[in-house]
C-alpha cells in the first residue's frame, strides 16, 4: 500500500481525536522509499524517535499553505461553489425554513471554506464549517478567517460527530486518502447522518496525471512533504468505478452522480472529478439539479 | 535596441520569480494587495539586478584594451540572449494570455503551461541562452559578464522569497 507522508506523521484516538505520539520507526517501516521522503520523516524526529508535534506542524501548516496556492491556481473555490450550489437548492427545500449547514470534511486550513465564505454566495441561511481532526489546521483556518472577518468557522472535530449535523457534506482532496474498506465506511458515516447531500471533489486519475503531477510539484512546491505528497496523491486517487463502489455500498440511500469522471481530451483541462450524491431523490432529479454541468455528469 | 530589449526581459522574468516567491505564502482569500506589493519589489529588485550587471558590464568594456571591440563582443552575446529569452518569454506571455480566456476552463492554460512546465524548465532555459550566447566568443570578460547574469538570474527569486519565508509563523 502507497501512504502519503501526512497520513503517517500525524495520529489521533478516533473518539477522542487527541493526538498521539507518533514513532519515527513506524513511520519509516511504512515507508520503505523514496529516500527524500525518508528525509523528511527523520528530520521531523526529536531525541528518542518520537516525532515532534511542533516540527510537524510547522510543515503541515507550510504544506497547506502551497497546496491553498495550487487549489487557487486551479480555481477550485469556484469548481466547489458551482457542484454546492445546486445541492443546497435541494438542501433548502427540505429544511422548512431553517438555516442550513454546509461542513467541510478534512478541511485542512480551510480554503474552500473561507473562499465560499468570501465570494460564494450561497446564500445568508447558509453557515459554513470546516472541520478537521489536526488542531494546528484549524487554528491557522481560524485566525485566516478572522483576519479577513469571513462569515465561517471551524472545529477541531469529526464533521460526521457535530452537535448540529451538517445538510451538505463536502470535501476536496480527502477522498483518497481512504483506502479499500475505509472509503465505503467513510460513505457509511454519510448514511448514518442526517445529510442531504454530498459534494465531494478528488483529483481526476489520467495516464498524464502522474507525469504532470510530477512537472507541477517539482517546479513550484518548496516543502519537501508537499512534494511528495502531492504526487504520490495522484496516484492514490480513485477511479471512478471505485468511487461507485464505494458509495452503493456504504450510501445505498443516496442518488449518485459523477462530474468530470469521463476519460476524454476536455480531461485535460479538468484536473478534478467529483461525486455528488443526494438522498431521497431519483438520479433524474440529481441530473436536473445539475442540469447546468451538461455532458459532465454522469449518473452512477 | 539590444541592451533594451535585455532589461525588458530581465525586468519581466523578475516580476514572474517575484510573484512565484510570494506565492503559497499567504492564506488569505482576498490577495491582490499582497501580490501587488510582491509586483513592486520584484521590480525594484529587477531594476537593481539589471544595474548591477550593467555596470559590471561597463567596468569589464571599460578595462579592456580595445573598449569598442569588447562592447561589439558583449553585445553580439546579448543578441543571442535577447532571441533565446525572448521566445521563451514569449511563449509565457502567450500562455498568460489564457488566463483572460472567455472559457473559464481554457484560463488554467497558464497554470498548467507557465507555472508547471516552464518554470521547471527555466534554469535550464537560462543557462542554456547564456551557454549558446558566449559560446564561441575567446573573451573571458563576455564569459564573466554572463555568468553574473546567470547567476543573478537563477537567484533572485530565491533572494525575493526571504521577504515571506517565515510568514507562515503567524498562523501557528
Amino acid at each position: 500500500m502507497t501512504f502519503e507522508l501526512s497520513d503517517l506523521v500525524v495520529d489521533y484516538d478516533p473518539d477522542t481525536l487527541e493526538r498521539r505520539d507518533v514513532l519515527l520507526d513506524t513511520v519509516l517501516s511504512r515507508l520503505p522509499s523514496p529516500a527524500s521522503a525518508r528525509r523528511v520523516a527523520r528530520s521531523l524526529a526529536a531525541d528518542g524517535g518520537v516525532l515532534d508535534r511542533a516540527r510537524v506542524d510547522a510543515v503541515l501548516v507550510r504544506s497547506h499553505l502551497e497546496l491553498q496556492r495550487l487549489h487557487e491556481e486551479f480555481r477550485v473555490g469556484a469548481l466547489m461553489r458551482d457542484l454546492v450550489a445546486p445541492m443546497i437548492a435541494v438542501a433548502r427545500q427540505r429544511a422548512g425554513g431553517r438555516r442550513l449547514r454546509v461542513v467541510d470534511l478534512g478541511c485542512g486550513m480551510g480554503f474552500v471554506v473561507r473562499w465560499l465564505a468570501a465570494r460564494g454566495g450561497l446564500g445568508a441561511d447558509v453557515d459554513l464549517i470546516g472541520a478537521d481532526c489536526n488542531r494546528a489546521l484549524i487554528t491557522a483556518a481560524q485566525r485566516l478567517a478572522a483576519e479577513e472577518g469571513l462569515d465561517c468557522r471551524f472545529v477541531a472535530a469529526n464533521a460526521f460527530a457535530l452537535r448540529e449535523p451538517a445538510d451538505v457534506i463536502i470535501s476536496i482532496g480527502v477522498l483518497h486518502h481512504f483506502r479499500g474498506d475505509g472509503l465505503a465506511a467513510v460513505f457509511a458515516q454519510h448514511e448514518r447522518s442526517p445529510a442531504t447531500g454530498f459534494v465531494h471533489v478528488d483529483i481526476r486519475p489520467t495516464p498524464i496525471a502522474p507525469i504532470g503531477s510530477w512537472i507541477f510539484h517539482r517546479a513550484r512546491m518548496r516543502e519537501p512533504l508537499a512534494r511528495f505528497d502531492g504526487v504520490r496523491s495522484v496516484v492514490r486517487a480513485h477511479r471512478a468505478d471505485t468511487l461507485r463502489r464505494a458509495i452503493a455500498s456504504g450510501a445505498p440511500g443516496f442518488a449518485l452522480a459523477l462530474v468530470d469522471a469521463r476519460p476524454g481530451v476536455a480531461g485535460l483541462l479538468r484536473i478534478f472529478q467529483a461525486a455528488v450524491g443526494v438522498r431521497g431523490v431519483s438520479g433524474e432529479a440529481l441530473r436536473e439539479a445539475y442540469r447546468g454541468f451538461g455532458s459532465r455528469v454522469e449518473l452512477a | 535596441m539590444t541592451v533594451a530589449a535585455l532589461s525588458a526581459l530581465a525586468l519581466f522574468d523578475v516580476l514572474l520569480s517575484g510573484t512565484r516567491a510570494a506565492a503559497g505564502r499567504d492564506g488569505r482569500i482576498a490577495k491582490p494587495p499582497y501580490y501587488r506589493a510582491a509586483g513592486l519589489r520584484a521590480l525594484a529588485a529587477g531594476a537593481l539586478l539589471i544595474a548591477g550587471n550593467a555596470a559590471l558590464v561597463g567596468a569589464l568594456v571599460a578595462t579592456a584594451p580595445q573598449p569598442s571591440d569588447a562592447w561589439l563582443l558583449m553585445l553580439r552575446a546579448g543578441v543571442r540572449c535577447v532571441e533565446v529569452f525572448g521566445a521563451f518569454a514569449t511563449l509565457t506571455l502567450i500562455a498568460i494570455l489564457f488566463w483572460f480566456a472567455p472559457v473559464r476552463e481554457l484560463r488554467i492554460v497558464p497554470t498548467l503551461v507557465v507555472l508547471g512546465p516552464l518554470t521547471l524548465i527555466r534554469p535550464f532555459v537560462i543557462v542554456g541562452g547564456l551557454l549558446y550566447a558566449v559560446a564561441g566568443v575567446a573573451s573571458w570578460r563576455v564569459w564573466l559578464a554572463g555568468v553574473a547574469a546567470g547567476v543573478s538570474m537563477i537567484g533572485i527569486e530565491f533572494v525575493l522569497g526571504r521577504a515571506y519565508r517565515g510568514r507562515w509563523r503567524r498562523l501557528v
